[in-house]
């Protein structure tokens, strides 16, 4: 009886499988990742949100959804800079790209196996936070608006993978975590993940303009919140959705090409 | 046939030569030593043959075919490897064998590498040793029929040298062939069937440990003899 082979199609799916497995597992036993990545999201919510419950802005939106919208896109953002950048640029640094190179094992499998695992946070993440908000924030929207919200931001972590990818291969691995917060936490003040735009100096909505996470968070906010108390909440004239999604797509194109650029120089230094 | 050829390779990193004109080939079967002081090419011989690198010129072939086009048949254990910490022993061994097509069970090869204790410990728990034991462990899950192993008793006690050393001998007569560097004289003239001695990035000697043997001194001061009285190649490290 001759062996079961499997054709050459099913093997990288397999070991997709096996990798994005062995990833969620192994992020699970990192306190920081499941405090850093999960729970503080959730914890800003419950913080800055949930005060605000009976709140509500001037088209009927309870403030507690339009701060639900902002921390989800803080946390899927997070997850995006610091699962493909900081995480990346360690294993770099620790040499594991060069030990799976060495194996059968093809290093864009585990880099999909990475960005699966990044979907699956992203979608727990969300989860949590929309049962938070469903259950002590009075935050109550059709299934089909959770859904398409939910959408959005697990996207989101597909979109901004290339920033994580560009930190993980432009910065010395040493360097990533400090340059991830760097780059992180001021996109995200910026963005009015944390302040509404409306409630901080012009200059800052100016500038936010140019950012793609703002444009992210405009494509979220737009998904259940009418857009006039979009507009109230961002201080900015409305935008058509599509120059949202110009600009995030654009910047994830450019980032990926300059992401691929550098793994590709490191990879012809290596190889001489 | 040879399992693995570099014929007259050169390879130059900027103004450094790491490798001068190397030519080794090494039959089915063979247990072959890579002797050398720091820096005398080894790593990058072995870097080579797992199409790490390419070479500056010259042919490198491993079973028949350009290196890295038969991954799924070669086991390999750099040196200083790194491996992703939140791991688990069983799941790192696991997860390469999957990519292989005939993998052994991942309990075999646990307890063949005396890790089966140690199966569901994530890799920041083990020693300098276990890790060593898990390097080769996924080297071995493949069944590979060829095993490329830079310095890997380095960080091993005598025991542990020993049960790696049995394990290698068992791999080869199960068929597989084995290239590995050491620094260990000793462990190079006990294990070898050849021993190739590299320095300044040329081929100094390459022959059976009894023929370099031959005048009745020891290895070490053959050794010594043949990598002292080595012209250094411009550049080179040494």
């Amino acid at each position: 009886m001759s062996a079961v082979v499997p054709s050459p199609a099913v093997v990288p799916l397999r070991l997709l499988g096996v990798s994005s497995a062995g990833q969620l597992r192994s992020s699970f036993r990192s306190a920081e990742f499941a405090v850093g990545a999960m729970a503080v999201p959730v914890l800003l919510y419950a913080m800055f949100g949930l005060p605000r419950v009976g709140s509500l802005l001037p088209a009927g939106t309870p403030v507690t959804l339009a701060i639900l919208v902002s921390m989800a896109c803080y946390g899927v953002v997070s997850l995006a800079i610091f699962t493909f950048g900081e995480d990346v640029a360690k294993e770099r640094g620790r040499g594991w790209p060069r030990t799976l190179a060495a194996t059968p094992f093809p290093t864009w499998v585990h880099l999909a196996g990475k960005s699966a695992t990044a979907v699956l946070h992203a979608g727990l993440v969300v989860v949590v936070m929309a049962a938070v908000a469903a259950a002590f924030g009075e935050v109550r929207l059709p299934v089909t608006a959770w859904l398409s919200l939910a959408a959005t931001l697990v996207g989101g972590v597909l979109l901004f993978a290339p920033l994580g990818f560009a930190i993980a291969f432009l910065a010395r691995p040493r360097a990533a975590t400090v340059i991830a917060n760097l780059v992180f936490l001021p996109l995200s003040f910026a963005s009015g993940f944390f302040f509404p735009l409306g409630e901080l100096p012009d200059v800052v909505g100016r500038v936010a303009q140019w950012l793609p996470t703002y444009h992210f968070g405009q494509l979220a906010y737009r998904t259940v919140i009418p857009v006039e108390d979009v507009e109230l909440w961002v201080g900015r004239a409305a935008q058509p959705p599509w120059v949202h999604l110009v600009w995030v797509a654009a910047s994830a194109v450019v980032l990926g090409a300059a992401a691929l650029t550098a793994a590709r120089r490191e990879a012809v230094t290596r190889r001489g | 046939m040879d399992v693995l050829s570099l014929t007259g390779v050169h390879k130059r990193y900027g103004p450094t030569t790491a490798l001068a004109g190397v030519d080794i080939a090494v039959a089915r079967g063979e247990i072959v030593a890579l002797l050398g002081p720091n820096g005398a090419g080894k790593t990058t011989v072995f870097e080579l043959l797992l199409g790490l690198v390419r070479p500056s010129a010259g042919r490198v072939e491993v079973l028949g075919a350009p290196p890295g086009s038969h991954r799924h048949r070669v086991g390999a254990m750099l040196q200083s490897a790194g491996l992703p910490d939140q791991v688990t022993v069983a799941e790192l061994v696991g997860l390469v064998g999957r990519a292989y097509p005939r993998p052994l069970p991942v309990r075999e090869v646990l307890e063949r590498t005396a890790l089966a204790d140690r199966a569901r410990r994530t890799v920041t728990a083990l020693s300098g040793g276990e890790r060593q034991r898990l390097l080769l462990a996924m080297a071995l899950v493949g069944a590979p029929e060829l095993l490329l192993l830079d310095e890997p008793t380095a960080a091993m006690d005598v025991a542990a040298r020993r049960t790696f050393w049995r394990l290698a001998r068992a791999s080869v007569a199960d068929g597989a062939t084995v290239l590995f560097a050491t620094h260990d004289l000793t462990e190079a003239e006990a294990v070898a069937d050849r021993v190739v001695v590299v320095a300044g990035g040329r081929v100094l000697a390459d022959a059976p440990p009894r023929e370099l043997l031959a005048d009745g001194g020891a290895l070490e001061d053959v050794f010594l003899t043949l990598t002292e009285e080595s012209p250094a190649v411009e550049g080179a490290w040494r």
